[in-house]
């Protein structure tokens, strides 16, 4: 029997806010542990929580993003169950009335068939706990309360995936929208971006659901591809073994490459939801909404399909460029002063790309604005600088920020068109190399190249090839 | 000792006819006084006459070099301790937090000193203010001043029995169901409890978040009025603290009962009733109608599920506001080699036995399969309950008159063994907590001895009718 | 309805409480005494289209992220049972110890 098998996600992803969800502390990554605590985050008796507004609006703004209803009023409950990390005994949550409920998120088909379209079933607004370190102190749990209370949203699908890949590819479009809506920075390694996966499995066209697991920890978009594929794999081998799929959490093992039963919920978890009593309702102005939905930037599928439009640029181009908001902008800025769509796009994913992969930097932090790789592009286009030296000179630019007409100022690199300096270029190479030149003569026609060559080298590069190479030919055939 | 009014104490320190350091120094010895012997009042369970005695030459050096006196300048005040203030521990009458020091101040104690007031101690109240009798402290009971066979009431008993004794003029407790209406009744003093979200609770430890308020206690109706005037206010830091001004409580007290509506709901004298009470409540009822107030008779039929509401919602609350006290950052822990351990431990040996009933009963009200059937049902009783009183309010009445307590004042011991018998103290009181109106009782007469307090109510948010009533009533009671 | 002695037991693990057979005992008979009063609620019938109260029928306030965060006048390593190099300690979960990490 063929199997398929059914993937749902839920995603925790921190919003990008400068203080905690209920509270005015610091979220700021890596700071010593327990520093960036207060009566609130620490659950001292007494404490209150209140909302954070810049949170709520982050939420907002990724519900309308993923094409969520977006509810008037939402309410805050008390997930309780305790954990050395949980310091009041409970997570505030959002619970039966979540902030949105209903989007959908389109993700390009990797058969090349009708994209997929992956229902949101939810986006509600949290606390997250903090950190408990196990193996610091030998048989002690070390607890660090930084994390605790940092703002998430958790956006759940519905079971909508049918393959671990086609997982993955929902991961990489659903972090390029948040990184597009400045909701989120998106770094699994930071812990800002965490997802969860519920797998079933069941004969393939079968419309029925089969029992699930939860797969956690996973802390990377490959290992949630692994740790699917080992999971969907060891449901079948269960089910072909005549068992039962028996419904657990199970955490990936990255080193080990399994994912293993959770063992530490000791009895069944009852959270004993209901509605927080130290928070009334989140009630948000429709007028704000609807603001907010006006404000939002050009999302990923829309900028795409303009820059096929627009551009006319292949269909590859315009997903590297569309890959991130910023990169996109960038080609734009340099696409309109330089005039050339074709040109900026071969620019920006050959010479700035390979930059940003090599120094592992974003291209805000490139020296080169985009007006400058613009005069570039037109320097190479008027026949002042060959291609070879305008790659030369967007290094130069990289590391001075300086506009390239002074970097070729200053360098002496702009192509040499002039008909004496080039004769002579011509001139001493065949007088250095009167074999070649005698070989050229008897019929031998590639020689041609390596006498270009030499000219090339003797110039520095700046020869004008076209030039060069008429000169070279008139002068052998004289 | 005894106390002038606060308005005449602050004048008299305002006016150099006394110092802050002298009347702080009254209460502090009268406290001393009080909590040694052989039978102590078991008023205060943490009080440092040096600190106050320091903040009381403060102040007098602020008055001296001519800076603006608060409205409290130089008075001693006692505050519950469950909530938090940064000078003394506070422990909530549980073992759990013996000796645990808040790092910050609750917003009602900031406000107390920002206004003037000393702080001269923190006293005794039923662990994490559970319970009506002030016996369930960890750290012992308190005496009636009265009687000191009998209680003080509770859970606020240490503050009302403080005031009562005359240790200090004024106090602030905590209402969650009666916790300082009921004491006030037991031990002849005024306890106000505001309107829901008209007082922080931050920095208050919550018991029943959704019920909790700090209320005040004074000899007088204008003492705990001023109290509570002070302490009022819109709070950043409590997201249910309303944003709305506060009354000026000072004018309501010059006016007289002449055309106030007074209603009677008659479930508030029911057969069990101490008949000598429901008589003193009549004579009460008199008096305002020959000061020129109208009485009348009202029903409030939900009043009967209200002790049933209040003990399904109050627990569940208190089941998750109390799951922070896990031994891990803060309070007791006991040894023990794993974390769950910890967590059992501490908790079992920390908590007394009825703040484990309530944990126990919260926890089920709360459990999948029994939620709806429980809470979901309590908090749907518990809008019936409170529209109830909106339409009454609505229909031209003004105040509910009903007697603060259906008995006198219990002895020691006499209802701890049947939990449910105890929670019957509260059950004129916890009607307002649920319908989170303003209600305060005042003395209105005493039978042997013993005081015996009745119960005013207000609509929200109209504590100055409530405190005008009182004032009246108060007035008409002293003429005689 | 009444609760059994598994129950409360159940319950009270829930809600991280060690009992005693005894406090055992006495907690299941006063928890069916206190749950035969408030069983009375079922006298009201239907509360259908009646809502439930609580702080979910009014308006949270925002805070803006300018305000700042209570300060702490005793620092958290002093309120700690036990601390160490900048953590709040406790002893592991036994899971942990049965191969979990």
């Amino acid at each position: 029997m063929e199997f398929e098998a059914v993937i749902g996600l839920e995603i925790h992803v921190q919003l990008k806010t400068r203080t905690k969800m209920f509270c005015g502390d610091s979220v700021e990554f890596g700071a010593e542990p327990n520093t960036n605590v207060c009566p609130v985050c620490l659950g001292l008796p007494g404490a209150l929580p209140v909302i954070n507004r810049q949170a709520v609006e982050l939420g907002v703004r990724a519900a309308l993003g993923l094409g969520c209803e977006v509810h008037e009023t939402s309410v805050f409950a008390r997930k309780n169950y305790f954990y050395p990390d949980l310091p009041k005994g409970y997570q505030i949550t959002q619970y039966d009335r979540p902030l949105a409920t209903g989007g959908e998120l389109a993700v390009p088909n990797a058969d090349g068939g009708e994209p997929i379209r992956v229902r949101i079933r939810r986006i509600h607004l949290e606390e997250d706990a903090g950190k408990s370190l196990h193996d610091r102190i030998p048989g002690m749990t070390a607890v660090d309360l930084n994390r605790a209370g940092v703002p998430l949203i958790e956006i759940v699908t519905e079971p909508d995936l049918r393959s671990p890949a086609q997982a993955r590819a929902f991961l990489v479009r659903l972090k390029q929208l948040l990184e597009y809506l400045e909701v989120s920075d998106c770094d699994m390694e930071k812990g800002s971006l965490r997802v969860d996966a519920n797998v079933s499995i069941r004969p393939a066209g079968s419309a029925e659901l089969g029992t699930k697991t939860e797969v956690k920890n996973m802390n990377s978009f490959a290992n949630v591809e692994r740790a699917l594929a080992f999971e969907i794999e060891r449901q079948i081998a269960v089910v072909r073994g005549g068992g039962k799929v028996v419904q657990e959490t199970l955490l990936w093992d990255q080193a080990r490459g399994e994912a293993r039963p959770m063992r530490s919920k000791e009895e069944s978890h009852d959270y004993r939801y209901f509605p927080d009593p130290d928070l009334p309702s989140l009630v948000l102005d429709r007028v704000a909404v609807e603001a907010a939905r006006a404000g939002l930037p050009e999302l990923p599928a829309a900028k795409a399909a303009r820059f096929r439009e627009q551009y006319g640029l292949p269909a590859y181009d315009i997903e590297v460029l569309t890959a991130s908001r910023e990169v996109a902008d960038y080609f734009e800025a340099v696409a309109r002063e330089a005039g050339d769509a074709k040109a900026a796009s071969n620019w920006v994913m050959t010479a700035v790309l390979a930059w940003m992969n090599e120094k592992q930097r974003p291209i805000r932090d490139l020296p080169v604005p985009p007006g400058h790789l613009a005069q570039l592009i037109g320097l190479t286009a008027d026949g002042t600088l060959s291609v070879t030296i305008a790659r030369r000179v967007f290094e130069r630019m990289a590391e001075t920020g300086q506009p390239p007409a002074e970097i070729v100022e200053t360098e002496g690199l702009a192509q040499v068109r002039d008909v004496a300096q080039l004769r002579q270029w011509v001139a001493e190479v065949l007088a250095e190399h009167g074999a070649e030149v005698e070989r050229y003569r008897a019929g031998e026609q590639k020689i041609f190249g390596f006498l270009m060559g030499q000219i090339m080298k003797k110039s520095r590069g700046k020869a004008d090839p076209r030039q060069a190479s008429a000169l070279l030919r008139e002068a052998l055939e004289a | 000792m005894a106390f002038p009014g606060l308005a005449d104490l602050v004048a008299e320190i305002r006016s150099g006819k006394r110092t802050a350091a002298d009347t702080v120094a009254a209460s502090c010895r009268a406290i001393t006084e009080a909590e040694s012997g052989a039978t102590p009042l078991g008023a205060f369970l943490a009080f440092d006459p040096e600190r106050a005695a320091s903040d009381a030459a403060r102040i007098d050096a602020a008055l001296a070099a001519g800076h603006a006196a608060g409205p409290l300048a130089g008075v001693p005040v006692a505050v519950k301790d469950n909530i938090c203030t940064v000078d003394y521990p506070t422990t909530c009458g549980s073992r759990i937090l013996q000796g645990y020091r808040s790092p910050f101040d609750a917003t009602a104690v900031r406000r107390l000193r920002e206004a003037g007031a000393v702080i001269v101690g923190k006293t005794n109240l039923d662990e994490f203010a559970m319970g009506s009798s002030t016996e369930n402290s960890a750290f012992g009971p308190t005496r009636n001043p009265h009687d000191p066979t009998r209680v003080p009431g509770g859970s606020s008993g240490g503050s009302a029995a403080a005031v009562a004794a005359g240790l200090v003029p004024a106090a602030l407790g905590s209402d969650t169901g009666g916790s300082v209406r009921q004491p006030a009744a037991f031990c002849g003093v005024v306890g106000i409890k505001p309107t829901y979200g008209r007082v922080s609770r931050y920095g208050l430890v919550a018991f029943a978040s959704s019920l909790d308020q700090i209320g005040t206690f004074g000899r007088t109706v204008a003492d705990a009025a001023l109290l509570l005037q002070v302490i009022s206010g819109p709070d950043p830091r409590d997201s249910t603290c309303a944003d709305r001004p506060v009354p000026e409580l000072t004018v309501a007290l010059e006016m007289d009962a002449r055309g106030l509506v007074v209603g009677v709901p008659r479930e508030y004298f029911p057969p069990e009733l101490d008949p000598r009470i429901a008589e003193l409540c009549r004579a009460a009822l008199d008096r305002l109608a020959r000061a020129g107030a109208e009485i009348r008779e009202v029903s409030l039929g939900h009043t009967r599920y209200a002790i049933a509401t209040y003990y399904i919602i109050a627990p569940a609350e208190a089941s998750s506001n109390l799951a922070r006290f896990d031994g891990v950052r803060y309070g007791f822990r006991a040894e023990a080699d794993n974390t769950v351990a910890v967590y059992e431990r501490s908790r079992s040996l920390g908590f007394g036995e009825e703040v484990k009933r309530r944990i126990v009963l919260g926890t089920f009200a709360l459990s999948a399969g029994y939620h709806d059937r429980y809470y979901g049902r309590a908090q749907r009783v518990r809008t019936l309950i409170a529209r109830e009183f909106q339409e009454v309010f609505a229909s031209g009445v003004d105040v509910l008159f009903t007697p603060t307590t259906p008995t006198l004042p219990f002895r020691f011991g006499e209802r701890s063994d049947d939990p449910y018998a105890m929670y019957l103290a509260d059950v004129f009181t916890v009607t307002a907590n649920l319908a989170g109106i303003p209600a305060l009782s005042l003395p209105i007469g005493a039978v042997d001895g013993l005081p015996v307090g009745g119960q005013l109510l207000a609509d929200r948010w109209n504590e100055a009718g409530l405190v005008r009533a009182a004032a009246a009533l108060e007035q008409a009671l002293q003429e005689g | 309805m009444a609760v059994t002695r598994e129950q409360v037991l159940q319950i009270a693990a829930l809600a991280r409480l060690e009992l005693s057979d005894s406090e055992l005992e006495r907690l299941t008979g006063q928890l069916n005494r206190i749950l035969e009063h408030v069983d009375e609620l079922a006298e009201l019938g239907s509360l259908e289209g009646v809502p439930e109260a609580g702080a979910a029928d009014r308006t949270a306030p925002l805070r803006d992220e300018e305000s700042k965060p209570d300060a702490l006048v005793v620092p958290p390593s002093e309120l700690a049972p036990d601390w160490r190099e900048g953590f709040f300690v406790v002893p592991r979960l036994a899971a942990l110890d049965a191969g979990e990490s």
